[in-house]
């Protein structure tokens, strides 16, 4: 039917549905929760937008067939609102279960860091809104997955030929990527298959020991006596706390002493409880025999295929006694070592680079893709990584500045932990502040066209001033409860006296250093209060309970100085990580967390981990959050959106991100303290790698390890930079010493593609065809990335 | 100059960084022994020497471990002796140990640093000033061929009104719609590119802060366009009309103002 252009058109244009919001929980709620076990499990995360762009296309568009490009737009926004705060829970609040700190659903603390991390995702929103003109509209950062993600909005209007260069772009990254991700899905291994998967360094000689061991009992119906004994005395202890009545513990004293007598022979050594109570329950025929080959109780468990499996090798070189050369076989495996690993390929040694040049690339498209979309500018990250990794670390190794115990092969690490990470973490700083400070008037005319924008008849066409107001005064309330609280908590868990446990809430209590000290009685305090200034300083020395600068302060007066200085420093670690995702598509979060930790427990104290971690926690949510929202605000201005319509649902949603993360977290840690004895870390399946990254710097710190002064050297070096060339120059250098070299060397190429395309077929042509090829590649590996925790989660 | 500015950073930022690195690591011959007594290792340092005289591969001291007079004493021996005492002749010999604490006078890279710091000011300067001189040329350049950003504005201003004269002309919706996301997607891949390219230009022209309402405008303006070619592209002609018709006059604020008239 014909329309004539004078009918008014009512059907309206469809962007904020209903459609778009219960897709866009579902799918967030989805992504957060296998992203979070994935990421406590190996150490990363990824950020949904792409993913859920393409979904989008497929549920709105295509399953209900009424889908426009700003619904799937506000339904992409929405579940990367409600995934991405995961990011910021599992890289800081897990630490506090791996030093021991308990969470569970009735605790207090579990509710104040959820409510914290639910303030900070909020908040992180609404600090950036003011900035969404400067970074977007004036500066006009590029912000790689943003664009990627608006590429892919616009993809089926572009014209068939662009969508048919996206579906390419997206098998290309999925097909490169399956082989990197597959091997992370560990199936049951077969007995005959034992001594090859050892020869392919596939399972550790220790699984292949434990697998014939249990093969040896399944073949037999019997296992050792001594296993049996602990195994029923383990099950009869578990059996009497399951069938304990609500909150009554039974008393097992007398099962753990017989527990602890019924200690296994040497060579049973391996075998662990959970397979020792399968070996009674079989022995008792309560279970099969055959059941044993589980790998939730030792069996060896093999990769999925991978690019480690093509076998591409170093070349072989055997000394003069036969044997293979350190340089062919530097992990000692009896093989020449693999150039092409499943994650990785070694370039460096194809070329035959010293030990300490090692020119690694991961195999991973979307870094290729966020290279290609960063294009010229992201070259500066190339060109840091180079100055870290291929100057600075040989120098500093070949000049005899690291331990001479470090060889060549771990100089890089030695280097990137000790020098590159606090040096770039000092560049970043310095080069935000300029950043911030080149910016001022930018930013002062954004905030004019905001405030004027909402005097208006019409209004503004983003939410206005007052948002920012009422969040910087909920950042200050949220901090100051929290500081507060953590402020009148006793630091110990112990009474110094009798050693007793001391409650929480215990009524004495006594200020040392500018800690409460807990008793458990009135006597022991009074016992404490006459120590001698040797004996306390030595005692709050054995809980790390070193003063902090503001020690001295009256207690409400200290929780309102951290609150303002939190709230300050979550807004300026908002701005680095948009400009750093603005720029490059990396965000230092961990860095950011590390700093937050820091500053805390400088201002509160080194015994004060509880509140440093809270505080900490409430910044990652909300710089992942400031950043998601960058990123997703540019999505929007690519095809149209109105900013405030984007900003009002991403507000809302965002608050469920930490509450799932929170919820899986704790479900993850109950599961382990029930299988493993421990609720996270180190003996369990979610090691939770950052967890322990921050872990070591709260030890650091305690330990008065920090190396303030590189942050410093590094921080004016960025100062310096950002005032000759261009501002955010500091925080392109600073990034790159910061991550690992195999990241960037991948990301560089992708610059590389870019700049050489614009040279030879024209920048108009790079940017219409090698876009949406760049999108795909994001979107293929974030799909297979996605799929694969998915499974991941499934069957852990 | 600019090469030379480009160079001397370059130059400036790796020394830096270089001294900058040994903040803590202190050499162990030059520095007198009561200098570094009392302090605490951040490494492991120096090499266990075995009964054979030759090193073991374990650290003689561990990272947490305070300098001794003793200790001191004994890795100095191992700094100074000839042979020098290494692993391997692939790992450096025993020269210094990294430390907790901070000591300006034990610093042994602090001049390069102030060195590297001067190079850093004096680079920057020359980077700026070349660059000042490379934006007047461009802004020269940009009079005398008549290619000025007004005129990609201009262009923009006149696909939008000749838009909105055509499309009641047009026979259906769906031609209306075609318009528009072929006419407002050239703008997109050319115009609004070209504009934004002169980003320096602008800023020379009209300082940060009037380059900042400038684009305020013009962002506003390129929002509706974009918005305009979305709705068109999903064949919602309503919306992507009111779009067009909302583009214009935001197009001809940002003439405005690049003309000096409300900046």
């Amino acid at each position: 039917m014909d329309e004539t252009p004078g009918d008014p058109r009512q059907r309206p244009y469809r962007e904020i549905t209903l459609s778009a919001i219960i897709f866009g929980i579902v799918v967030g709620a989805l992504m957060n929760a296998s992203i979070t076990y994935a990421g406590l499990k190996i150490g990363f995360t990824i950020v949904g937008s792409a993913i859920a762009a393409v979904l989008g296309f497929g549920v709105l568009r295509g399953l209900l067939r009424r889908g426009s490009i700003l619904e799937t737009n506000i339904g992409q926004t929405i579940a990367s609102a409600v995934n991405t705060p995961n990011s910021g829970v599992i890289f800081t609040v897990p630490v506090l279960l791996l030093m021991g700190y308990q969470l569970s659903w009735s605790g207090g603390d579990f509710w104040l860091l959820t409510l914290a991390c639910v303030a900070g995702a909020v908040l992180g929103c609404a600090f950036i809104i003011p900035l969404r003109k400067q970074m977007i509209d004036i500066e006009r950062l590029r912000f790689p997955e943003g664009t990627a993600v608006g590429a892919i909005l616009k993809s089926p209007g572009a014209g068939a030929k662009k969508a048919v260069v996206l579906l390419i772009g997206i098998a290309l990254g999925a097909l490169f990527f399956l082989p990197t991700a597959l091997p992370d899905i560990r199936v049951k291994s077969d007995i005959a298959e034992l001594d090859t998967l050892l020869y392919d360094e596939k399972v550790s000689e220790a699984d292949a020991a434990l697998t014939r061991m249990i093969d040896g009992w399944v073949t037999a119906n019997a296992a050792p006596e001594a296993v049996v004994a602990r195994g029923q005395l383990l099950k009869q202890r578990r059996d009497l706390i399951a069938d304990a009545d609500g909150d009554d513990a039974p008393d097992t004293s007398a099962l753990d002493t017989q527990i602890a007598n019924a200690t296994l022979p040497e060579d049973l050594g391996a075998v662990s409880d959970d397979l020792a109570v399968a070996a009674a329950s079989a022995t008792a025929g309560d279970r099969t025999w055959e059941s044993l080959r589980n790998a939730r109780l030792g069996w060896a468990t093999k990769p999925l295929w991978g690019y480690g499996d093509l076998n591409v090798r170093i070349a072989e070189e055997r000394d003069e006694n036969g044997d293979l050369t350190e340089k062919a076989d530097r992990d000692g495996g009896g093989r020449a070592d693999l150039l092409l690993e499943d994650k990785q390929v070694d370039v460096g040694r194809f070329f035959g680079l010293p030990p300490e040049l090692q020119l690694i690339f991961a195999i991973t498209p979307l870094s290729l893709g966020a290279g290609y979309l960063s294009g010229r500018p992201g070259l500066m990250v190339l060109a840091g990584g180079v100055l870290a990794y291929f100057v600075l670390n040989p120098f500093l190794f070949n000049m005899g500045l690291m331990p001479p115990t470090v060889d060549a092969v771990n100089a890089p690490g030695f280097g990137f932990s000790n020098f590159n990470r606090p040096i770039g973490i000092g560049l970043l700083l310095g080069g935000a502040l300029m950043g911030v400070v080149s910016a001022l008037p930018a930013i002062k005319e954004a905030l004019k066209s905001i405030a004027g924008a909402g005097k208006t008849a019409g209004g503004s066409d983003e939410l206005g001033l007052k948002v920012l107001v009422i969040a910087a005064i909920g950042a200050l309330l949220v901090l100051f409860v929290a500081a507060d609280m953590m402020d009148n908590r006793p630091l110990n868990l112990e009474d110094p006296v009798t050693s007793a446990e001391v409650a929480p809430d215990t009524a004495h209590k006594t200020r040392v250093n500018g800690y409460e000290v807990g008793f458990t009685s009135q006597e022991n305090l009074d016992a404490f209060l006459t120590w001698d200034a040797d004996a306390v300083d030595a005692y709050m020395d054995s809980v790390n309970g070193k003063p902090g600068l503001f020690a001295g302060l009256p207690s409400h007066i200290r929780s309102a100085l951290i609150a303002i200085i939190g709230a300050v420093w979550i807004w300026f670690a908002g701005i680095i990580i948009a400009q750093c995702t603005g720029m490059t598509d990396w965000s230092p979060i961990s860095g950011m967390a590390l700093l937050t930790i820091v500053l805390v427990m400088l201002l509160a104290g080194t015994g004060d981990v509880l509140g440093a971690v809270l505080i900490g926690a409430t910044l990652c949510v909300a710089i992942t959050c400031a950043a998601d929202m960058m990123a997703d605000l540019k999505t929007g201005y690519i095809v149209g959106a109105m900013p405030k319509r984007q900003q009002i649902v991403e507000l809302i949603a965002t608050g469920a991100g930490p509450l799932i993360t929170m919820a899986v977290v704790l479900l993850i840690a109950q599961v382990n303290m029930t299988t493993k004895g421990v609720p996270m870390g180190p003996g369990t399946e979610t090691t939770a790698p950052q967890a322990q990254a921050l872990q070591a710097v709260i030890i650091g710190v305690q330990g008065g390890e920090m190396p303030y002064a590189l942050y410093g050297a590094g921080a004016l070096i960025g100062v310096l930079l950002g005032l000759g060339v261009f501002a955010g120059l500091g925080v392109l250098v600073g990034l790159s010493m910061y991550l690992p070299f195999i990241y960037i060397s991948t990301y560089g190429i992708g610059c590389l593609l870019n700049m050489g395309f614009s040279r030879i077929k024209g920048k108009r042509w790079a940017e219409e065809w090698g876009v949406p090829m760049a999108a795909g590649l994001i979107v293929g590996e974030a799909m297979v990335a996605l799929i694969t925790n998915f499974v991941i989660l499934l069957r852990g | 100059m600019r090469l030379i500015g480009n160079l001397l950073l370059v130059i400036a930022v790796t020394v830096g960084a270089l001294s900058a690195s040994s903040a803590y690591v202190v050499p162990l011959a030059s520095t007198p022994a009561e200098a570094l007594t009392g302090l605490t290792l951040n490494a492991s340092a120096g090499l266990a020497i075995g009964d054979d005289g030759a090193p073991t591969g374990d650290p003689l001291a561990a990272k947490g471990d305070e300098l001794t007079t003793d200790l001191v004493a004994q890795l100095k021996a191992q700094a100074t002796a000839d042979p020098p005492v290494r692993l391997d002749d692939d790992t450096p010999a025993v020269t210094r140990v990294q430390v907790q604490e901070f000591r300006f006078g034990l610093w042994p890279g602090k001049w390069y640093f102030l060195l590297s710091v001067v190079g850093l000011v004096v680079g920057g300067y020359l980077v700026k000033t070349a660059g000042k001189k490379a934006i007047e040329a461009a802004h020269e350049e940009h009079q005398e061929s008549g290619v000025a950003p007004e005129d990609a504005l201009a262009r923009m201003k006149s696909t939008a009104d000749a838009l909105i004269a055509e499309l009641p002309n047009m026979a259906s919706d769906h031609d209306r719609n075609h318009a528009i996301v072929e006419r407002f997607g050239a703008l997109q891949r050319d115009e609004v590119q070209f504009f934004v390219d002169a980003r320096t230009l602008l800023i020379a022209r009209l300082g940060l802060g009037g380059f900042a309402a400038l684009m305020d405008r013009f962002a506003a303006a390129e929002r509706q366009i974009n918005r305009a070619w979305s709705a068109a592209a999903d064949g919602h002609f309503g919306e992507a009309s009111a779009c067009v018709n909302r583009a214009s006059p935001l197009l001809e604020e940002t003439i405005g103002r690049l003309r000096g008239g409300d900046v």
